[in-house]
């Protein structure tokens, strides 16, 4: 049990328990489920495992490119983790030095956005860039459907807490919601709003359902990312969280926190509180955190100072969560100039989301 | 008709300039068999000719000609290989790929200036010395010193996304007469079509009304934005007897799927036609390549639209003939940073970037200089642009160490700390 465990939960008062750190940028994290590790995906072709008592760092090799996303399965000792060049990897991540226990070298052409774990533990389910949504088994890595709807780049896949759909997020904001029993599309949600043609001339989309998260019971549907980019070159455009009612598919709620870019990551206190993580402006240090209250559009608690971010993830025990930061290092800009030239660098986060306990008193000589 | 530049003082004469190129240049292209594949012939055979593909705001050279897959900075794309063993360009070229053995890829420009307002021009001009005056442009320094007299095409036409415009200041002191005539979403300029009803006598009328007005209006007022007015109107005029090369109707079905029916595909379609027709420069320009935020998914979603009609091109002008009279050249006004920002973008990197030229008698299928494996520091000789414009005088047989006499100043070329070619890249 966390030593903090006897303090009272309070989002409003959270603070930074632990800062698990990397050479470089951190793209994604996940808690496992019996809440001892937590594992993160880097930009340096990485999965890393932390204990998070004893902060031990265990570094996984396998990958060839960014890992951009990674989920346990629900009840076993996997971990699944995916890259840029379309690899998937089973881990048997409660092992002292954790091997591959299967990988599939290219379950995607290119980049897989997303990967997601069914909650009876038989499939995963990939989205890529290349617009495809395929399930695996989750024994073997064996193909088991792809799902044909997505146009382009899905973003976002997400399993329905009941296990009977699954749900995922294009660039164009095109969400579909599928029947897992019959594997057919049972419908659409508009989040189209998460989509820009910044020039309006068609070179360049923006945007996409960088984030996806449904609520404990399943009855909320939050997918967010930027809306009304006015800028491709910065990324810049106002960060919007678009919450839909499961049941009517109709958006009960528009979240716009004050900021510049993507709201990156999105999560469910089981109170029903949304959590909406994302990186700041270019050249600053900081991004933001926000909560909100279930309904309410103004947020009751954020920190708009806190390192950028990625990814958020709660800890199976709801009073923990973890962000995967990016650490300015260095000079930033344009050009170089004299001197080193060293990249950002990383961290998960480990948040407490209950008042920050007295500090020991000092030992007396 | 006088212009702004005062030319018998200033010019740089054709027959300085023009070197061992003398004669080719000055060859006469035939203007009522545009289409005429006898005419096509006697131009591929004479008039060099440039394409230069702008892509502006700086294409990362990590995500296109120097992929350094598995580094620091390398990002998340994995290299191919391309038709040349041991040349490798990033995966999201696949197209171009299959056309290296025509191209000569530098890896190891390093040029002075980090920022877009000043960077632009400096390169496009070719980054002279500060002597207090404006430097004609590439395309203008072109026009001017080879389009043949005969041909009544614009000499230097701009293809790009937006407006029409004359560019006069294109050509600094060069005057007017050697701005770009630009053509928005590569259409013709406004009302290029004469209407059927209005006569030939009808015409000539209303363009000596149009004279007199001018000549009223000129008047006490300063020469060079009406001289950029009235030359630009002259060459729309002019142009009325092309129209046939903006007809869509003219374009195969397979061109159009082979450059695709965006805009960079389309622009650069309609540069081939520009080129086949004999323009002695095109420029087209793509813009938005200025990637400060979430570079990789921004060039994951515009290096296809480079790669797919960029490939295409470099094929057809092979095919046809046309590639050992027509210079291409790819670039920005510099590359990416190596450092991945906190936004997973790149800055920008005027240090160690990259382009591509292919063309007009220069080495094929070569790749010139190095950078380390982070991409940081050249390994070789490194070339600024005036080593390119250099390169680019010899490639097309003009002499790059002919000075421009202009007011008084007797003004070199191109940047005397720069008059060596690239080495390596010509044949």
């Amino acid at each position: 049990m966390s030593a903090t465990a006897e303090l009272k939960f309070d989002p409003a008062k959270t603070w930074e328990a632990k800062s698990l750190k990397h050479d470089r940028q951190m793209m994604s994290c996940r808690f496992s489920p019996c809440g001892k590790f937590v594992c993160g995906g880097t930009i340096d072709n990485a999965v890393l495992r932390w204990e998070i008592e004893t902060g031990k760092k265990t570094v996984l090799h396998g990958h060839d490119s960014w890992v951009g996303a990674l989920a346990f399965h629900p009840g076993g000792k996997l971990l699944f983790t995916t890259d840029f060049w379309g690899k998937v990897i089973c881990w048997d991540y409660t092992a002292e030095e954790p091997k591959p226990v299967w990988t599939i070298s290219q379950a995607h052409e290119g980049l897989i956005r997303q990967v997601a774990a069914s909650p009876d533990g038989k499939m995963l389910v990939t989205s890529g860039h290349d617009g495809a949504v395929r399930a695996w088994s989750s024994e073997a890595g064996k193909l088991i459907h792809e799902f044909a709807g997505h146009e382009d780049d899905v973003f976002n896949v997400e399993f329905h807490p009941e296990g009977k759909s699954l749900v995922s997020g294009d660039i164009f904001g095109k969400v579909i919601h599928w029947d897992l029993a019959t594997r057919k599309q049972l419908r659409t949600l508009d989040a189209s709003a998460l989509w820009t043609d910044p020039y309006k001339d068609g070179f360049i989309d923006v945007g996409g359902v960088r984030a996806m998260a449904f609520n404990h019971d399943g009855t909320l549907l939050a997918c967010a990312g930027m809306s009304e980019c006015n800028s491709a070159t910065f990324s810049r455009g106002k960060l919007l969280i678009l919450e839909f009612d499961w049941a009517t598919g109709k958006k009960v709620r528009q979240l716009y926190p004050v900021g510049d870019g993507h709201i990156k990551s999105v999560a469910y206190l089981k109170d029903g509180t949304l959590i909406g993580g994302a990186e700041g402006p270019i050249n600053k240090a900081h991004g933001g955190i926000w909560f909100w209250k279930q309904g309410s559009t103004e947020p009751f608690h954020k920190n708009e100072k806190m390192t950028h971010s990625r990814e958020i993830d709660i800890h199976p025990d709801g009073r923990r969560f973890a962000l995967a930061h990016i650490t300015r290092f260095g000079r930033g800009g344009n050009g170089r100039r004299k001197g080193e030239y060293a990249s950002h660098k990383g961290s998960i986060g480990i948040y407490q989301m209950t008042e920050k306990p007295p500090p020991p008193p000092k030992k007396k000589k | 008709m006088s212009f702004e530049c005062g030319s018998a003082e200033h010019d740089l004469t054709r027959r300085q300039v023009l070197g061992a190129f003398a004669g080719a240049a000055g060859a006469s292209v035939g203007l009522g068999g545009l289409l005429n594949p006898a005419v096509a012939d006697q131009i591929k055979r004479k008039q060099k000719q440039v394409l230069l593909i702008w892509t502006d705001g700086g294409m990362s050279q990590f995500e296109s000609w120097n992929p350094k897959p598995g580094t620091e900075h390398g990002g998340p794309f994995r290299a191919i290989p391309t038709t040349v063993p041991g040349l490798q360009f990033s995966e999201l070229m696949p197209k171009t790929a299959k056309q290296a053995h025509h191209l000569a890829v530098v890896r190891s420009m390093k040029t002075k200036d980090e920022n877009h307002s000043s960077g632009v021009p400096r390169i496009l001009r070719g980054d002279p010395p500060n002597r207090g005056v404006d430097y004609p442009h590439l395309g203008s320094a072109v026009a001017k010193f080879m389009h043949p007299e005969e041909n009544t095409l614009p000499p230097y036409i701009h293809v790009k996304p937006g407006n029409s415009a004359f560019h006069y200041r294109d050509a600094g002191f060069l005057g007017a007469k050697y701005g770009a005539l630009t053509l928005g979403d590569g259409r013709p300029p406004v009302h290029v079509h004469r209407p059927e009803t209005v006569t030939d006598d009808v015409e000539l009328a209303r363009q000596e009304l149009r004279q007199r007005h001018n000549r009223r209006f000129a008047v006490g007022r300063q020469k060079g934005p009406i001289d950029a007015h009235t030359y630009a109107y002259n060459m729309a005029a002019r142009l009325m007897s092309h129209v046939d090369l903006f007809d869509p109707s003219k374009l195969s079905k397979r061109d159009i799927e082979r450059y695709g029916t965006h805009q960079l595909g389309r622009h650069l379609l309609q540069a081939r036609r520009l080129l086949e027709a004999g323009t002695t420069f095109v420029r087209v320009t793509s813009y938005h390549w200025d990637t400060h935020g979430d570079n990789f998914n921004s060039h994951l979603r515009m290096m296809p639209d480079f790669d797919r009609p960029f490939a295409a091109l470099i094929e057809d002008l092979h095919a046809s003939g046309m590639l050992e009279n027509v210079l291409v050249i790819a670039m920005s006004e510099f590359g990416r940073t190596p450092k991945i920002n906190e936004k997973l973008g790149r800055d920008h990197w005027p240090e160690s970037w990259s382009l591509a030229l292919a063309g007009c008698g220069l080495k094929s299928g070569v790749i010139i200089g190095d950078t380390d494996k982070l991409g940081l520091d050249i390994l070789t000789e490194p070339y600024d642009i005036g080593h390119l414009f250099f390169t680019v005088f010899t490639a097309l047989g003009l002499n790059p160490l002919a000075k421009y006499e202009h007011k008084g100043q007797s003004l070199p070329a191109i940047d005397p700390n720069c008059h060596k070619v690239i080495k390596g890249v010509l044949a």
